[in-house]
Parts: C-alpha cells; sequence; structure tokens
C-alpha cells in the first residue's frame, strides 16, 4: 500500500493524482516552452498513474460525512480512467487547456465515486460537468460552439434542479446524508435530484441535448462522453438509490430504451445516430440500476451493472474511433466499405453486432446479465420492452452492416493509415472476448 | 471419451471457416478439406450419449456439451449437407468470405445440436443468423437485402422471447430447488400460470424457427433470395432447430404442459401440413414452392414429436434427417437448373426432358421423395409421424393425410410445367445443358441415400431410440 | 424361421437385377437392348410363379418376414411374403398375362425414342404388381399401391411431347392420391389400435376386432379401391388414361392395376365382409357403374375408350360379386377379365399398329377382317369371352356372379342380367364396327398390315388363355382355399344351374342381337344420333355430367389455393410484418421531429421533465 495522504482521506488518493496532474499540465502549457505531444503525454501519465494508485487504494472506506466509498464506485473510478485513455490519446488540442479539463472532469466523476453525502455528489458533479462544456466549446467542427451553449445551459439548469432538491431534501431530514426521507417535501426533492441523475444519463425525457451535443463534439470526444460521462451518471444515479424507487427507474428506462432505438432507425448522420443509440443504451443501465436497487443492491446485481458499462466501454469506443479513422460522418458514405476495407469494416461489424447484444459478444453477455437481473427482481413488463428495443435496435446496426457489405460505394475513400485503428481493432477483439464472460 | 473431443467437432469447421478467410484463392480447397474432415470426424462418435462438461460457474452456467442419438443424426445430417453445399458451389468463383460463412454456419449448427448448457444453446442459437445473413445477403439473389434483414430481424424477434423464457425458467427453478443451473437436462419448468408464460415464451421462439403458421413469413422470401447452397443449408438444416429445441427442452423441461397443450399444439401443425401445401401449390417460382413445402413437412415433424408415441418421436425425428435430406436436393437441383437458365419461374422453361434427361430424372426421384412416396424416404418419416398421431389424437392424423394428398398436388403440375410441358414464350429452356460429372455424383449420392433410407432406415432409428424413448411416459 | 423357397426370392430378385442391368448398363450404352434382360426376368417370374401356384395348390402356404423396415421401440413394421390362395390366384394371371404384354410391347415399342425407358418402368410396374400380390401386411401393400400408382404416372404420359398425355397422367395420379387418402388412413387407424397390420394376425383377430373401427376402414378402403379400380366416384381417369401405349393400356389398366383395388377389398374380406351394411353398399355402387359405364361403352368412339369404359364395367361387376358375398366370384372374374381384356387391348393395338397411328377410332376403322385377319380371329373369341359365350370363360366367370345375383333378390338379379346384356352389346358394336363394313362415314387406313409375330403370337396366348382358363374352376377353388380363414364363409365358386346360365345367354343374345341391328342392319346408326341428337352426344361425352362436376371441384381447389398462397399469406400474413416496421419508422420520424435543436425548446423540455417527476412524486 502506498500511502500518499493519511486516512481518512486515503480515498482521495486517484483524485489527488490527477489534480497534480492537471496543474503540471497547465503549468507546462503556461511556460510555452513544452511541446503539445509532451503535454499530452504527461496528462496521459497521470491518468495512468491514477490507475495504479487506484489500485492500491482500499475499496470499503469511509470518512464520513463526506466521503465512502464502495467496491461499485472503486470499479466505476477504474472505468472513467480507462475512458480518459483514447481521448488524452488522440486529441489534438491547439494548446494544454484541453488535456486538463479532460483531467478535470476526471477528478470530478471519481469524486462522485467517493462521495459520501449529497454535497460531495454535487461538488463532483459539476466538477465533472464544467470541464465538460468546455471541450465541447473546443471541438474543431463548425457547430461546437452552438452544441456547448446548450449543453452549458442545460446543464446549469439540471444542476440548478439538484440544488433546489436538496435543499427540500435539507428542508425536509435537515441533513444532507443520502437517508431516505418519507416527508412529501423530501420526496418532492428525491425526484428533482433524481432527474438531475436522468438528466446527466440521458434518459427520456431528459435526454434532448444529447443528440445535438454528440453530432456537435469530436468523435474522439463523443466516445468520452458516452463512456465515462454516462458512467458517471449511472454511479450518481446509485449513489442516489435510497431515494428512488426501482419501478419508475424501470419503466423509464423501458421508454428510454424504445425511444432511442426507434428514433435511431431514420438517423441520417451517423454521429446522430449513435446519439440516440447511446440513449437506448443508457436505458439499459437505467434497468440494470433499477433491478440493482429492487434487489437491495445485490452483488451480482452490482456485476450487471459494472459489466454493461464496461463492456459499453470498449463497444462505444470503438465505434467512434471507428468513425474518426475512417472519416465518414453520414450513412450514405458506408456504402460498399465491405469490399474497400475489409478489415476495417470486419471490425466495426464485430462492434455493431456487439452494440445489438448479437451472441457471443460483450455486448450480449452484458444484455444478458441485466435480463436477468432484472426478470429477478420482478420487472417484467419493462422487460419485454426492453426486448422489444433491442429488436428495433437491430434494424439500424444490421441496416448500417448491410450498406457497408451489401450495397456497392459511390465514392473512393482515401485511406491513410491512422493510429486509432489499432485501438478500434483492439475493442472489437475485446467484445469479442469479453462475451465470454459468463463462463468465466 | 475426453472432454475436448465433442468441442473438436464445432471448433474445426470454425478455425477452418478462419482458416478460409485468411485462405484467398485456395480457400474453398480449406473449405472442402474442413467440411470433408468434419464430416469423417463426426461419424467417429460412438451412438451412445457423450457428455464432456465444464465445471459450473457461479450462475449456475457451464459449458457443457452433450451427444447422444438424436443430436448425433442431426449433426451427421449438418457436416454432410455442408460438405455438398462445398462441391455443390465448387465451380463458381466466390470469394473468400463465402467458404468461411459456411464454415463458420457449420460451427454454429453443431454447437446448436450439441449443446447441453442452455445459455451455450442460445449462444449457438444466435450465431448461426450470423454467418446467415451474410450469406443471403451478400451471394443472394435481387432481393436479398430485404430478405436477409427481415430472416435475421424475426428470427431475433423469436429469440428475445426464448432468452426472457429461458432467464424465467432458470430463475423458477432455483425459487422452487434452491440450485442455479442452466443444464437442460436438470431444469424442470414451473407449473401453472408462471409455467404456462416460460412455455409460451419459449414456444414462440422455437415456432419462428420452426416456422410453425403464422410466423412462418420470413421463410419464402429467405429461402427464395438465398443462394442455391444457402438454401440447402436452411431449409436442411435451420429449420430442424426449432423442433430440435421443442424435443431437447421443451418437452423435457414442461412433460405435462405439452400433453395438456396437445390439442392446440396438434391444430398448429396441421394447420402447418395444408397451409403450406395450398400455399405451395399457388406459387409460380420454383424456389418458394419449395420453402412452402417445407413448411409442410415439418408440420408433420411436429405432428409426430407432439404425439408422445415411441413411433410418432422417431418418425418426427427421422423425418428431420429426411426433409433435410430431400429438400436439400430440390434446392440443389434448382440451384443447377438457375445457373444455367437465371431464372426461377415456373413458366420461364419447358420440355426439359429432351436438353436436360438426367435432371429430369433426379428432380422426378426427388420429388416423389419430398411427396412421400413409400420406399423412399419421405415415406418414413411421414408415416411414421401419422401413426403416432394416430394414437394420440386420430382427427389431427386425418388432416396430416390430407396434407400427404395435396403435397401431389403442388408438386407434379410443378415438374410437368418445368420439365415436361412445352415451352412458353420467352423461355429459356435452350440455355440448358444437362448435368456434367460432378453434379451427377453429388445427385446420385444423396438419391442413394434417399433410397436407402427409404428401405432401411433401421440403422439410423436405433442411433435415435434411446434417448427419444426416454422421453415417452 | 420359416424356409422361404427360391421362387418367392426370385419373384423379386429377377426383376430387380433386370432392372439395375438395364438402367445402369444398358441405358447408359445400349438402351435398344434395355428389353433383352427384362423379358428373360419376366420368363423366370412366370415360371417362378407356376411353382408357387402348385406350391399353393398341394396344401402349402406361407407368411414370413424377410427384414424389418421401420421400428420404434419393441413395435416394428415388416417387409414380409404372403403366398396364399388368393394372391397367388391373382398372381398366376398377372405374371403370364403381363410377361407376353411385355414380349407384345418389345415389338409395338420398336424404334420409340424413349424405348428403354419404357421398359424400365413398365417392368418396375411389374415387380411393384407383384410385390403387391404377396405382400403379408398392410404397409407393405400400401408401398407397392402407391409404386404401382407411380409407375402408371409415368407410364400414361410416356410420349411426354402430348399434352393430353400429360394431363390424363396427373389426373390419374391425383385420383390415385385421393383415394389413397383412405388407404392410408385406414391403415394407420388399424395399425395405431393394433400395433400390427400382418394380415395373418389381423384374419386371427378379425371377429373380436372393434366394429366401428372396421365400418370406418371397410369405407375407407372401398374409397382407396373406387379410385385404383375406378368404381364411380373416382373413375373418370381410366378412360383418359388410354393416352398412354397400348401395352400400358393392356397390362395396368386392364389386367392388373386397376384390379388391385378388388384385391385390396378380397384381401380384407375377412375384416370387413361382416361390416353390416357395407357389402350391399359395395354392390350397389358396382352395379351402377357397372351398368353406366356399359351404357357409356356404347357410345365411344376411340377404341380404346370403349375398352376402357368397359373396363370400368367390368370392375364394377366385380365389385358388384364381392358385394353380394361372392370372393370366389369375383377373384375368378378378376382372372378371367385380366386374359380377355389384355387380348382385346392388345388387339385394338394391333389396329392401330398397323394403321401406322397411336390409337384408332371407328371412324378410322371398318372392314379390317380382310386386312388383319389374325387380329379379328383374337379379337373375335376374346369379345365372345366377354360376351360370357358358352364355352368360353367368360361365360363362366359371369354365370358364377349371375347365379349368386339370382339368389340374392330380384333386384341383384336385374342389374345382373342388365350388365350381362350391355356387355355383349358394346364389345359386339365393337366387333361389327371395326371388323366389318366398312360404312361410308368410315375411313380406314390405306395400308393396314398385320401385327409382326412379335405381337401376334402373346395375343394369341393370351386368347387361349380367354378361351379355357374357364374350365378350372373346381381347380380355382381349391386354390383360394388356402390361407383362408376359417372364421368367416369360405370363397367357394357356385355351381352352375341351368336356369341362371339361360337367362345369362338370353341377356347376351339380346345384346348381340341389339348391336347387330344397330350396326349392321343400320349402317349408319352410330352417326345418325350423334347428328340428330348433338346434345345427347355431349352428355354422354362428359360422362352424363360427371366430368364437369369433378372439374369444378378441382377448379375451386386451386382457386382456393391460389387464394389463399398468393393473397392471404402475402398480404395478410405478411403484411402484418411490413406494417409493423412501417409504423417503426413513423415513429421514428415522430421522435426526430421532436428535437428541434432551439435551446428554449430544450429547457421547456427539461422543466417540463422535471415537473412531471415531480407531479408523480405528489400523486403517491
Amino acid at each position: 500500500m502506498i500511502w500518499l495522504l493519511r486516512p481518512p482521506l486515503e480515498l482521495l488518493q486517484p483524485q489527488a493524482v490527477l489534480a497534480v496532474g492537471a496543474l503540471c499540465v497547465l503549468a507546462a502549457g503556461a511556460s510555452r516552452r513544452v511541446g503539445l505531444g509532451l503535454i499530452k503525454a504527461m496528462a496521459g501519465a497521470s491518468v495512468l498513474a491514477a490507475l495504479l494508485m487506484l489500485m492500491t487504494t482500499p475499496f470499503w472506506a469511509a470518512s464520513p460525512p463526506l466521503l465512502s466509498s464502495d467496491i461499485l464506485g472503486w470499479a466505476f473510478q477504474g472505468l472513467f480512467l480507462c475512458a480518459a485513455l483514447p481521448l488524452l490519446y488522440l486529441m489534438k488540442p491547439a494548446d494544454e487547456i484541453p488535456p486538463a479539463l479532460v483531467l478535470a472532469s476526471v477528478l470530478g466523476m471519481g469524486l462522485i465515486a467517493v462521495s459520501g453525502n449529497l454535497l460531495m455528489l454535487f461538488i463532483g458533479l459539476e466538477m465533472m460537468s464544467l470541464p465538460a462544456y468546455l471541450l465541447v466549446a473546443r471541438s474543431r467542427s463548425p457547430q461546437a460552439l452552438e452544441g456547448a451553449v446548450k449543453y452549458f445551459f442545460a446543464g446549469s439548469a439540471a444542476g440548478a434542479i439538484f440544488l433546489m432538491g436538496m435543499a427540500l431534501h435539507f428542508a425536509a431530514t435537515g441533513a444532507l446524508s443520502l437517508e431516505p426521507s418519507t416527508d412529501p417535501l423530501g420526496i418532492a426533492g428525491a425526484f428533482l435530484m433524481i432527474a438531475t441523475a436522468l438528466f446527466k444519463l440521458g434518459a427520456v425525457p431528459l435526454h434532448f441535448w444529447l443528440p445535438d451535443v454528440y453530432e456537435a463534439s469530436d468523435p474522439e470526444l463523443t466516445a468520452f462522453f458516452s463512456t465515462g460521462l454516462k458512467a458517471a451518471a449511472v454511479l450518481f444515479l446509485t449513489r442516489l438509490a435510497p431515494l428512488a424507487p426501482p419501478w419508475a427507474m424501470a419503466w423509464a428506462a423501458a421508454l428510454t430504451i424504445l425511444f432511442g432505438a426507434l428514433v435511431a432507425l431514420r438517423q441520417k448522420n451517423l454521429q446522430r445516430l449513435l446519439a440516440y443509440s447511446s440513449i437506448s443504451h443508457a436505458g439499459f443501465m437505467l434497468l440494470a440500476v433499477a433491478a440493482w436497487m429492487a434487489q437491495g443492491r445485490s452483488p451480482r446485481a452490482s456485476l450487471a451493472v459494472f459489466f454493461y458499462l464496461a463492456a459499453y466501454l470498449f463497444m462505444s469506443t470503438g465505434t467512434f474511433l471507428w468513425l474518426k479513422t475512417e472519416g465518414v460522418s453520414e450513412r450514405e458514405e458506408m456504402r460498399g466499405l465491405g469490399k474497400a476495407r475489409p478489415l476495417s469494416a470486419a471490425a466495426l461489424a464485430v462492434l455493431l453486432l456487439s452494440l445489438a447484444g448479437i451472441p457471443p459478444t460483450a455486448g450480449f453477455a452484458a444484455k444478458f446479465l441485466v435480463f436477468w437481473e432484472a426478470f429477478k427482481a420482478g420487472l417484467y413488463v419493462p422487460l419485454i420492452l426492453a426486448g422489444l428495443g433491442a429488436l428495433v435496435s437491430l434494424g439500424y446496426y444490421l441496416g448500417l452492416i448491410r450498406d457497408m457489405y451489401f450495397e456497392e460505394g459511390t465514392k473512393p475513400l482515401a485511406s491513410a493509415p491512422h493510429p486509432a485503428r489499432a485501438v478500434v481493432l483492439a475493442c472489437a477483439i475485446a467484445s469479442i472476448l469479453l462475451g465470454l464472460m459468463p463462463w468465466l | 471419451m475426453s472432454a475436448h473431443w465433442l468441442t473438436m467437432l464445432w471448433a474445426l469447421p470454425a478455425v477452418g471457416g478462419l482458416a478460409a478467410l485468411a485462405g484467398g484463392r485456395h480457400s474453398r480447397w480449406v473449405a472442402l478439406l474442413v467440411s470433408a474432415g468434419t464430416l469423417i470426424y463426426s461419424f467417429s462418435f460412438p451412438g451412445g450419449a457423450v457428455i464432456s462438461s465444464s465445471p459450473t460457474g457461479p450462475f449456475g452456467i457451464s459449458y457443457s456439451l452433450a451427444c447422444d442419438g438424436l443430436s448425433l443424426s442431426l449433426c451427421w445430417l449438418t457436416a454432410f449437407l455442408t460438405l455438398i453445399c462445398v462441391i455443390a458451389s465448387w465451380k463458381k468463383d466466390f470469394t473468400p468470405g463465402y467458404w468461411a460463412a459456411f464454415l463458420f454456419l457449420e460451427a454454429a449448427l453443431l454447437g446448436v445440436f450439441l449443446a447441453r448448457d442452455l445459455l451455450l444453446f442460445f449462444v449457438f442459437w444466435e450465431a448461426v443468423l450470423i454467418p446467415m445473413f451474410f450469406i443471403i445477403g451478400l451471394w443472394g439473389m435481387e432481393g436479398r437485402r430485404k430478405a436477409a434483414m427481415k430472416f435475421f430481424l424475426f428470427t431475433f424477434f423469436g429469440s428475445i422471447f426464448l432468452l426472457i423464457g429461458s432467464i424465467a425458467l432458470v430463475t423458477y427453478h432455483h425459487a422452487a430447488t434452491g440450485i442455479w443451473t442452466w443444464d437442460m437436462a436438470v431444469l424442470k419448468g414451473p407449473s401453472g400460470r408462471a409455467g404456462l408464460a416460460v412455455f409460451a415464451a419459449m414456444a414462440i421462439g422455437f415456432a419462428v424457427k420452426i416456422p410453425l403458421v403464422p410466423l412462418h413469413t420470413w421463410l419464402p422470401d429467405a429461402h427464395t433470395e438465398a443462394p442455391a447452397a444457402g438454401s440447402v443449408m436452411l431449409a436442411g438444416v435451420l429449420l430442424k432447430m426449432g423442433i430440435y429445441g421443442f424435443v431437447r427442452i421443451l418437452w423435457p423441461v414442461f412433460p405435462q404442459l405439452t400433453w395438456q397443450l396437445l390439442p392446440w399444439l396438434g391444430l398448429a401443425a396441421s394447420i402447418n401440413v395444408i397451409y403450406g401445401a395450398l400455399c405451395a401449390m399457388a406459387q409460380n417460382d420454383l424456389k418458394r414452392l419449395i420453402a412452402y413445402s417445407s413448411v409442410a413437412h415439418l408440420g408433420f415433424c411436429l405432428l409426430g414429436i407432439l404425439s408422445r408415441t415411441p413411433e410418432g418421436l422417431l418418425g418426427g425425428s427421422i423425418q428431420m434427417i429426411n426433409h433435410g435430406l430431400t429438400t436439400g436436393t430440390l434446392f440443389l437441383l434448382v440451384g443447377f437448373l438457375y445457373d444455367r437458365g437465371h431464372r426461377r419461374g415456373l413458366g420461364d422453361y419447358g420440355e426439359l426432358f429432351r436438353r436436360a434427361p438426367w435432371m429430369t430424372f433426379f428432380f422426378g426421384f426427388t420429388m416423389l421423395a419430398s411427396i412421400g412416396l413409400p420406399g423412399l424416404n419421405g415415406f418414413v418419416g411421414e408415416f411414421m409421424s401419422l401413426l403416432g398421431m394416430a394414437r394420440a389424437l386420430p382427427i389431427f392424423a386425418l388432416l396430416g393425410v390430407v396434407g400427404v394428398t395435396l403435397a401431389a398436388a403442388y408438386s407434379l403440375p410443378a415438374y410437368q410445367a418445368v420439365f415436361w410441358d412445352a415451352p412458353g414464350k420467352g423461355s429459356v429452356s435452350h440455355l440448358v445443358t444437362d448435368l456434367d460429372a460432378r453434379e451427377m455424383a453429388l445427385l446420385s449420392v444423396m438419391a442413394g441415400l434417399m433410397l436407402l433410407l427409404g428401405l432401411y432406415p433401421g440403422p439410423l432409428l436405433r442411433v435415435m431410440q434411446p434417448f427419444l424413448l426416454g422421453l415417452v411416459p | 424361421m420359416i424356409q422361404i423357397p427360391l421362387a418367392v426370392y426370385l419373384l423379386f430378385l429377377a426383376p430387380l437385377t433386370a432392372l439395375a442391368f438395364g438402367f445402369f448398363i444398358l441405358r447408359p450404352w445400349k438402351p435398344e437392348w434395355t428389353h433383352i434382360p427384362i423379358l428373360i426376368s419376366c420368363v423366370v417370374v412366370t415360371i417362378s410363379t407356376a411353382f408357387l401356384a402348385a406350391f399353393v395348390y398341394s396344401g402349402h402356404g406361407l407368411d414370413g418376414t424377410l427384414f424389418r423396415w421401420m421400428m420404434a421401440g419393441d413395435w416394428s413394421i415388416v417387409f414380409g411374403v404372403r403366398v396364399d390362395g388368393i394372391g397367388v390366384a391373382v398372381l398366376s394371371m398377372v405374371s403370364l398375362v403381363g410377361a407376353l404384354i411385355h414380349f407384345y410391347a418389345a415389338g409395338y415399342m420398336k424404334g420409340d425414342p424413349g424405348f428403354s425407358r419404357f421398359f424400365l418402368f413398365f417392368h418396375l410396374f411389374y415387380l411393384a404388381m407383384i410385390g403387391l400380390l404377396v405382400s403379408n401386411n398392410y404397409v407393405q401393400f400400401y408401398l407397392f399401391w402407391e409404386l404401382v400408382g407411380a409407375c402408371s404416372y409415368f407410364l400414361i404420359a410416356h410420349w411426354l411431347h402430348k399434352p393430353t398425355a400429360r394431363r390424363a397422367a396427373l389426373q390419374a395420379f391425383m385420383t390415385n392420391r385421393v383415394g389413397d387418402f383412405g388407404l392410408m388412413l385406414a391403415v394407420l387407424l388399424i395399425l395405431a389400435r393394433y400395433h400390427n397390420t400382418r394380415f395373418a394376425m389381423l384374419y386371427t383377430i378379425a371377429p373380436g376386432m372393434a366394429p366401428e373401427l372396421l365400418a370406418l376402414s371397410g369405407f375407407l378402403f372401398f374409397w382407396a379401391a373406387a379410385a385404383k379400380s375406378a368404381q364411380f366416384p373416382l373413375y373418370f381417369w381410366l378412360p383418359d388414361a388410354m393416352e398412354g401405349p397400348t401395352p400400358v393400356s393392356a397390362l395396368m389398366h386392364a389386367a392388373t392395376m386397376v384390379t388391385a383395388g378388388i384385391f385390396l377389398l378380397v384381401r380384407s374380406w375377412p375384416l370387413i365382409g361382416s361390416v353390416p351394411g357395407l357389402p350391399n353398399f359395395i354392390a350397389a355402387v358396382g352395379a351402377a357403374t357397372a351398368i353406366g359405364a356399359a351404357l357409356l361403352a356404347c357410345t365411344q368412339k376411340d377404341l380404346k375408350r370403349i375398352l376402357a369404359y368397359s373396363t370400368v364395367s367390368h370392375l364394377g361387376l366385380m365389385a358388384f360379386a364381392l358385394g353380394l358375398g361372392q370372393v370366389a366370384a369375383a377373384l375368378f372374374h378378376l382372372v378371367v377379365h385380366g386374359f380377355f381384356k389384355a387380348a382385346l387391348f392388345l388387339c385394338a393395338g394391333n389396329v392401330a399398329h398397323g394403321s401406322g397411328k397411336p390409337t384408332v377410332s371407328v371412324d378410322e376403322a371398318g372392314g379390317l377382317k380382310r386386312s388383319l385377319p389374325l387380329t379379328y380371329a383374337c379379337f373375335a373369341i376374346a369379345a365372345m369371352s366377354l360376351a360370357g359365350v358358352w364355352p368360353l370363360a367368360g361365360f363362366y366367370s359371369k354365370d358364377a356372379i349371375l347365379d349368386a345375383a339370382c339368389e340374392r333378390g330380384p333386384w341383384a338379379m336385374a342389374a345382373g342380367l342388365a350388365i350381362a346384356m350391355g356387355g355383349a352389346l358394346y364389345i359386339s358394336r365393337m366387333l361389327f364396327l371395326t371388323f366389318f363394313g366398312p360404312r361410308a362415314e368410315q375411313k380406314p387406313g390405306e395400308h393396314v398390315h398385320e401385327a409382326p409375330l412379335i405381337m401376334i403370337l402373346p395375343v394369341a396366348l393370351i386368347v387361349v388363355g380367354a378361351f379355357s382358363v374357364g374350365w378350372l374352376g373346381r381347380h380355382f377353388t381349391h386354390l383360394l382355399l388356402s390361407g383362408w380363414p376359417e372364421t368367416v364363409p369360405l370363397p367357394v365358386l357356385p355351381e352352375l344351374s341351368a336356369k341362371v346360365s339361360g337367362m345369362g345367354l338370353a341377356a347376351m343374345g339380346c345384346g348381340v342381337a341389339i348391336s347387330y341391328v344397330l350396326t349392321m342392319r343400320l349402317p349408319s346408326f352410330d352417326w345418325d344420333w350423334r347428328r340428330r341428337h348433338p346434345g345427347l352426344e355431349a352428355a354422354f361425352a362428359c360422362d352424363l355430367g360427371w366430368r364437369k362436376v369433378v372439374a369444378w371441384f378441382a377448379a375451386v381447389v386451386v382457386r382456393g389455393a391460389d387464394r389463399i398462397g398468393r393473397v392471404f399469406d402475402h398480404e395478410v400474413l405478411d403484411a402484418a410484418i411490413e406494417k409493423s416496421a412501417d409504423a417503426c419508422q413513423k415513429l421514428s420520424q415522430t421522435g426526430s421531429s421532436l428535437a428541434t435543436g432551439s435551446l428554449s425548446d430544450s429547457l421547456w423540455w427539461l422543466m417540463t421533465g422535471a415537473a412531471a417527476l415531480l407531479a408523480w412524486a405528489g400523486l403517491r
């Protein structure tokens, strides 16, 4: 055990590393003598160091009233850090700010992971979100600023709602702890806080910001959002678990899955399509959380939640990075890729099948675990709706595969080897290997 | 038998598929060698039950395979038809993906028939869809894109129910016995309303694959648009998965319920028989006609299996093998015809007996087998199935015999239209040459098997007996 | 293990070897020699049959298993052999007449491009018919029954370029299939109940079998026999089946295949003979068919069609005899009919062959006595046998039936006499119109020549049988008794009585006289009434309306299938799937239109969403 910080603050060790890393990055950038490549390397190194630190941090610890961690939080921190790596590797920042922003965002996510009461939760939430808004603004695409503004306003409003909920909860219980209260004021407050969580997750009906933001950002940034930020949102929701009724979550989940899948069918822009698809996947995550809550936070259900996000990390990163390496943004451009770029098309096909949940991929194992937990929790009808949603989502995943292979390509694509190719391939292979999970 | 030998059976084609992908120009040789090897290997198993399983994981899921008479016969059918498909597609210039797809398909199918763990079964069940999707979509006929999507989506719809049903089954089993297990041989279904719901869910999954009217509409399109060899595998093996699921899983898990639901299920099977025949009568496209006839034939399988009698069970099971053989040959023949004339309509040919006497002969022979002429293999399965049903609920046997009568009504006019009648305007008969040596060799083997299994099905019946007789109360 | 004599094995092995040799070796390389091993096999089979006949006549019998065909657990269907009286009786006729027709066909089909294919199917049919006669259980019987039907299909359509032949073949097969429905269902029911369909076993338990099952089986067997043996309502395929070459018509549709139905009834008689009402029903249908077909035969123009309707009539007569309880008389007539009908057909074939056409109608015949003297002689003798002239064979068999009819009552007697008279009428009409004359309306071919020896000799030999087989009545009864169960009345030919014989001969005389008047005294009568009453002719052409009914029924089925297959399946069932896909697309469109992209909309969504949740919270 390497102790950087003495108890009770040892839970914050990874965050401390990240903070130090961010400061170094900012300093290096300000000095104007360090190249951007080196800056990125510094950021990446600090993430790796944080991961190392995480290995040595205890799972269970509490430092009331602010800090508390469990195995779920510990595991999720690993996810956050892994989600940041591809972004840091592939981003092409104009200066040193974006890498620092990434580190800051991951720091915020980590705070959510170790938070023990509402205040800490809020700090983590804002710490995670503000850099995200700025990162969107810094993207290369023309709609970036528009997206960033929308995200900022919506996100701030969501934060305000959370504060309102926190206030009501405080009024009802007299504390900022995560204890549920039966007071109507407290229940109202709980619902407001849940609303924020659902907003961050991208669940219906609070999803509206997601397609615009995802479409406006660069693919690698969207990858980070869809994996890291979503995982953080899930964790956020689980922290609020005592306050939330599972059945409501389950119905919201079913609605989200169906809505996301249906709307994705007609999208022509690939990033927008994947945005709606990630809404749909958020629904599955929500279903997993609902099952977890309904079963009294059983370890098996936690595994289901975690595994879904871990599998989704690989699938989503791979898919968004694929978009970057091939340079396609519209659905029409996918035609004929099967013949033109066989290896790359095959990798995407594997990733899409995994997203759809076809055995023997990781996506299937993940959905399977979620379905199982949902059934054990007694959430029968949402489960069936989720299944039908999976069917609908298959419509566009298969449709993309169909466009790649069964159609003729129209324009010849210039292909240059891209460093991300290897990452995409690795994600594809991981998708299959993780599919063996139930037997391990 | 050591634990790994059964795995080798499905792993061999899977690895072969990867090798074929990498094979480039030689991929069809790889396919030939691997499929022949798999066939030979499958014959090396004894007829008795062989089980190989890994220790049960924390969820009750284990990697376990089992091979008894029923599975073994279906594995033989799969391996044999794959080899036939490879040889039949030999001369055409396909990309390595084609050969690899067939090998992957074979691997997945073998996995379905070998799996003993319910989740493993499901994984293989779904995995079958992927290579078939590509086979239809990449190398099929004009309407292939839509047919491939429809095939996948429709079957997936059924599979969702199958998955949820399986999860429910395992959970209820745990609630009843306290054990988490996914082993098919051990699971027992709940009773009462819950049991009915779980049965219905799993039955929907199997029913889409059988296919049971009205969940059959994916079948005509898929069969028509698939390439010839694809149709052979589709009709020959994939359609058996549904019935296999019924016998292997649904029945042992829900013995009481299957018996109580006999009138409804028997009615559904009878509808299959008659509806399939009537639809076939109306078709103008050869492949569509054969596809609908498959609906009818599988109705017979189901009738036999539902009857809960030894002769019915054996009849239904051997009908699976026989139908695979017969309909596979029919699709092969249509494929050979299409290679020459590039048309599939009944009115597009005529008087082929002049130009292609051997094709006429083989087509007539296979057609007679398909309508159940005694002495050829089609009769054995149909007769024993109907006999079983006659002992259970004679009214359905009557409907089945009506179906037998109707079978001639759709087959003979079609045969006459293509091979005997005078060609109409726009006929492409002049493009048709007779079969070459490779095709003749293939068809002779199939015809010989049809005759052999028609007159002497004993050995095959004896192989299948032990498991099936164990199901009879 | 029962000792199975070599003769039985030869019955199967000889044809199988000949067929294999012909198919695999001769057909690809020397198709014109295909008939040689087949003819040899015919001889072998005939000799084996003679041996078996002697075997059974001397009091032996045989019922054993050759191998197990289908099995499940401890139950199995076997492939076996039963050599008993009734089987051997018919077998003798079938093998002998069949062999002779094979020789005839070697001459008739010479030069036909499908010579090899013809002989292979023809001999396969021969094998199947033999197998049918020596089967020892119903399922095996069904196998050969269907195989016979399949061979018939391919042989009727032998001349593939003729659309009428193709249509006739399809009609024949489908009608037989409809009849087979009855046989298959009955076999399934018996098998389901008793686990075994071996005749030997069923004969022993027959008195104790469930009466409802027996009644149902009886009617189903009759349905199947009605299709195969051309009884009303399923007889209509037989006249059309004359599209096939003459040897086919002679062997299958006169002597053997069509008698399979009657044979089925005889075989099953120990079971169904005591079902109340069934024998009377069979007799009634048989008599009606016989009389109706005789009437129609008088109106046909094509020589082979006349003989076809005559066959229908005689099959009706056999059914009539069976229905009266006279198993022996029915079988005796079956055997005798085989001889004279085959001879008649072969003579008609000689006429056609001599005229250089596939078939000849009375318009193209006339006065052929001079150009075809040998054929005329054979025809005349066979015709006399059919009419029932003493002392030819037909007299004895018909008389036996008349005897039984007279014993039964006035209606039966009247029916029997009417059939006798009708038979004499149409056959003498045919004789007079074809060989005498020619009349003004007839245009016989220019160079009608007599048939070659290979075609005349078999006919002559068959005619010898048609002449003399009747004298074997007593021996016939003795043969039939072997293997017949004791529990059922024994098949015995009734003794001849002078009164009945006299009445029969009188009826025959009437018939001959009427036709003499209408063909010789009024030479143009046959054409006159057609000119004067075209409606009547049309009515006869469609069998007094029955053919129209059948055609309507077939059309209904086809249209129904079309409606279901094309319309219902496509527009209703498939449409349900397609519509759901469309619905998804529509929902998708609606959903994506909700995302307007404007910031104020987004904020409204956020507020509304939060408010909704709050309201929900409040409601709880």
